[in-house]
């Protein structure tokens, strides 16, 4: 099958303006457009500027506009776009460095902000003793949010992230992963910068950032959810929680009697482990 | 004021218009498709409508939400261009003295419309 692909080209330090160019190559069935785009480097026009590593959606480098939709190229195969001409180009809204690469450092100096790591008022954190004690339930409120890849895309189609100082999708549903995270204690240390006039309030709620989000994190609903858990906190509806307890001591674990005791080793330390080959 | 303070506001003037708006629409589609259209609209028929205590009340606080909502979401809109921090405030203080103004003018006039 042949497709023709439309390349977003620019390079701020030669050209004045952005261009498109075109390539037509062969591709078969279950090619992704990162390996097309890497064809294309590779045989065509070695001047091609992409950004990508893992190649199998982890990663969340190859964020780019396909066909006006902000998609990882890895994820994306050809055949599924239905069209022969396809546009590639870069995630909107970020600076441009070259063709398809996109400058995220004022993504990443926001997402900075919001101090997305667990905060502690304990001293748990800095001399660690024991796991932190954490229901299932509490864990899966915060697995959602927890499989963000920081890749973009939902800054990309977000139609308020065009005021640069706006916190955006991503940047927004961490913070909520934070808050919400049982083990956390920083809520009021996120406050001021989610509370900001650039902060959760400004969300629309177009819902975009969820459409192509492609780990499922649905920011759109996180950022729902943080100005719900700011306002009943507000109003006094509900509690500022406390921090997950750390897991006591073990007491003394005594074999019950009728438990056989373990084989003996076979493995001992710096010997090599050609045994352990099951 | 936090951002969170006038979202709160928001959402108080959105019960505020849930209410006070059927009550306004009603009380005046009953007039056009009531018994006395014919009159209903006659200066004097307006004035007593405009004395009726609960109306009244149920009017201003309709007015203070609509105007609070407006420009609530004036100024939301406007913070989205990208404005300096400085006239972004300017902006913020111009959209509650237009507001004040507009509540001042609208609660004047009904006063007025029951003092006559």
């Amino acid at each position: 099958m042949e497709v023709v692909f439309k390349i977003h080209r620019f390079d701020p330090s030669k050209d004045v303006s952005p261009y498109y160019k075109q390539y037509k190559i062969t591709i078969d069935k279950g090619t992704t457009v990162l390996e097309a785009l890497l064809y294309i480097k590779e045989r065509l026009d070695n001047s091609l500027a992409i950004r990508y590593s893992c190649r199998m959606g982890i990663c969340g480098s190859c964020g780019m506009r396909i066909n006006g939709i902000p998609m990882l190229a890895c994820k994306t195969q050809v055949s599924m776009l239905k069209s022969n001409i396809i546009l590639i180009e870069p995630l909107s809204n970020n600076p441009i460095i070259k063709d398809l690469v996109t400058n995220f450092s004022n993504l990443f100096a926001k997402h900075k902000m919001i101090k997305p790591y667990i905060i502690r008022k304990d001293s748990e954190l800095d001399n660690p003793t024991r796991e932190y004690l954490q229901k299932p339930n509490e864990f899966f409120n915060i697995l959602q949010f927890a499989l963000c890849i920081k890749c973009g895309l939902c800054w990309s189609a977000c139609p308020i992230s065009s005021d640069n100082r706006y916190l955006g999708p991503f940047v927004l549903a961490q913070a909520y992963r934070y808050i919400s995270d049982s083990r956390d204690d920083g809520y009021n240390e996120r406050f001021d910068i989610i509370d900001s006039p650039h902060g959760c309030w400004r969300c629309h709620f177009a819902g975009s950032c969820s459409q192509v989000c492609p780990r499922g994190v649905d920011p759109a609903l996180a950022i729902q959810l943080l100005k719900k858990s700011i306002t009943t906190t507000k109003l006094g509806l509900k509690k500022i929680k406390t921090a997950a307890p750390v897991a006591p001591p073990l007491t003394e674990v005594t074999r019950k009697l009728d438990v056989p005791q373990p084989p003996p080793r076979t493995v001992f330390k710096n010997q090599r482990d050609s045994t352990n080959e099951r | 004021m936090r951002e969170s303070t006038l979202w709160i506001i928001e959402l108080v003037t959105l019960i505020i218009m849930i209410i006070t708006l059927p009550i306004h629409l009603i009380n005046f589609s009953s007039l056009i498709i009531g018994p006395g259209y014919a009159t209903a609209m006659s200066y004097e028929e307006v004035i007593a409508r405009a004395k009726n205590l609960p109306y009244v009340i149920s009017s201003i606080l309709l007015l203070g939400a609509i105007i609070y909502h407006s420009m609530y979401r004036v100024r939301f809109m406007v913070s989205e261009l990208p404005l300096s921090k400085k006239f972004e405030r300017l902006i913020s203080l111009m959209c509650l003295i237009v507001g004040i103004i507009a509540f001042l003018y609208s609660f004047y006039m009904t006063i007025v419309a029951i003092l006559v």
